[in-house]
């Protein structure tokens, strides 16, 4: 049975709940998500998944160039423009425009991250032509009035000011920039106490004109909606957009300061640490051998290598995670954890210890085995509401997997074999990382000391 | 209901702000607006509850163990329907009767002249 069917099953069958006593049974061949690519009349591509079992659509959509096209002084341009969108646009100000939304229950919201501005809808099919219309605005005609500016931007300053006393965005914040110095991606999206003071509206103006254009444009859409429908809703939110954006080139780069480790002092009970180095690609052939390999060190939450000897065994932490990170321009393994400030130096060598050995000698064939059983049984979890299903099909289609991934994606998994792990492991886990500690530890030993 | 006032609002002016607003609700009803603002996010969150399988178990099971049951779950979006603006007035006049209500003040240190409540 193929994911998408045994989805769509379990989608039938709780649907199906929900009309006890109706007379027909539910057809399930009507029910298998086909994932179709359509065309609108305006030229606009988008991937379109019909599920006709409840009354809603829900829109996902993402244009490439998110903080990374932030002017180099002005960090925060994207979050604040992005934040702002749905504060007024057209002719309706800000109280009336979040009035229409609440009236007729629909959601939107935009978040930038450093490569991309994504931004979601979810609405009654019954409402969709008041949904599309209020996205068309806030994407194409935001007012960027006054007051609302200034209000944004106290409330992101605000949130800056309450970072300075935050060990994880400390720790987070030296990490990047130290790891990308000079180069766009060690600015923090949310921008710095210094930058959004100084931020104006023709900075905020100038992102979404050079951003939101149709070449930059990713769309998918899911819900109780024919393609023909589809096609006019996109049209009409994405059809006045330039045909070209204007982004400025990002360098391909890779982590620096590897090998550092850069203590910042707070007076916190707990110390917060960061450890990053070279990662790989998402199109890297062997960026699946890297997921799994990454599941066994820390990715899982409360079986991985990293969470028995912190936590288990040593009782160091709550939590200790490591993830693979593919950016656009840059691919990076990050690893991290918070603990008592005396024990942080053991901290690190456990984990650097666990991070070497994996390297050393690859994981056992139950672990493989685990992770992959765990890999593939949960894939269909990313898939369990009709936002996060658009969600997934526009991540696929920024990845450039091609329409026919969701059906591939548990076979590459399961193809992922030891000597596979073990290339990789060497390539990932044998490198030097830069460490980043906040709170009040002892002084760092030197590395190798 | 809950309220965090501003630093120079006393919670006596906040309360009698909250009191002001029922009242005017048990005595002078709401406005259409409202009543379909409020019934759309009601019969709109069960809609949306349809499409998470987590929502949706989490709603019978909520039901059915504390009274409920499949069909009252099932029912809700026509039960909301069905509401009038007069029964939503009668519910304000019945059960938002301040003679009923309990209300705690989470403060730092009480003022002299502050009564102490519990």
């Amino acid at each position: 049975m193929s994911l998408t069917l045994r989805l769509c099953l379990q989608r039938a069958v709780l649907s199906a709940l929900l009309v006890v006593g109706a007379l027909t049974a539910f057809p399930l061949s009507a029910s298998a998500t086909k994932i179709e690519r359509i065309v609108s009349p305006g030229g606009i591509t988008a991937w379109l998944v019909q599920e006709p079992t409840v009354p809603l659509i829900a829109l996902d959509f993402a244009f490439r160039g998110g903080a990374t096209q932030d002017p180099p002084e002005k960090a925060g341009v994207a979050t604040m423009a992005v934040a702002l969108l749905d504060e007024g646009a057209g002719d309706i100000d800000s109280k009336s425009f979040h009035e229409r939304v609440e009236a007729k229950a629909i959601e939107i919201g935009f978040t930038a991250t450093r490569d991309y501005v994504s931004g979601s809808l979810r609405t009654l099919t019954e409402n969709q032509d008041e949904a599309f219309d209020l996205l068309k605005l806030a994407l194409t005609a935001p007012r960027f009035d006054a007051q609302d500016v200034e209000r944004i931007r106290e409330q992101t300053l605000s949130g800056l000011r309450r970072a300075t006393t935050s060990p994880n965005e400390l720790a987070s914040q030296r990490w990047w920039a130290t790891a990308f110095a000079g180069h766009p991606y060690a600015r923090p999206p949310r921008g710095t106490l210094e930058s959004v003071p100084a931020i104006t509206v023709d900075d905020l103006k100038t992102f979404t004109r050079k951003v939101f254009a149709r070449d930059n444009l990713k769309v998918a859409i899911v819900g109780n909606i024919d393609a023909a429908t589809a096609g006019k809703l996109i049209d009409r939110v994405f059809g006045s957009l330039p045909d070209k954006g204007a982004l400025a080139p990002v360098a391909n780069a890779s982590p620096q300061g590897l090998g550092q480790r850069i203590a910042i002092d707070l007076d916190v009970p707990q110390s917060v640490l960061m450890i990053g180095g070279a990662g790989i690609l998402r199109k890297d052939p062997d960026f699946i051998a890297a997921f799994v390999l990454n599941h066994i060190l820390g990715g899982s939450a409360f079986s991985s290598r990293l969470y028995k000897e912190v936590r288990e065994v040593r009782g160091l932490a709550y939590s200790v995670y490591s993830a693979v990170m593919p950016l656009d321009h840059a691919a990076l393994f990050v690893t991290g954890t918070a603990t008592r400030s005396d024990r942080t130096n053991q901290a690190l060598e456990v984990m650097e210890a666990e991070i070497r050995k994996l390297a050393e000698t690859g994981p056992t064939d139950e672990e493989l085995a685990k992770a992959k059983s765990f890999l593939t049984g949960s894939f269909a979890l990313r898939f369990d509401t009709s936002t996060k299903i658009a969600e997934q099909l526009v991540q696929i289609q920024l990845d450039d997997l091609g329409i026919d991934y969701i059906d591939k994606r548990n076979g590459l998994i399961e193809a992922v074999t030891m000597a596979d792990v073990k290339r990789v492991a060497r390539r990932l886990l044998d490198a030097s990382m830069l460490v980043t500690v906040v709170g009040k530890p002892q002084p760092l030993p030197a590395k190798g000391g | 209901m809950f309220a965090s006032p501003l630093p120079d609002v006393t919670f006596a002016t906040i309360e009698a702000a909250i009191d002001a607003v029922i009242a005017e609700i048990a005595e002078g009803g709401i406005t259409a607006a409202e009543f379909e603002r409020a019934k759309t996010r009601l019969i709109a969150d069960a809609v949306y509850a349809e499409d998470n399988q987590a929502t949706m178990a989490r709603w019978y099971g909520a039901a059915l163990t504390s009274g409920g049951s499949v069909e009252k779950v099932n029912s809700w979006p026509a039960r909301i329907r069905a509401v009038t603006p007069e029964a939503v007035q009668n519910a304000a006049r019945t059960w938002l009767d301040k003679r009923r209500s309990v209300t705690g003040y989470l403060v730092k240190e009480l003022p002299g002249n502050q009564e102490k409540r519990s």
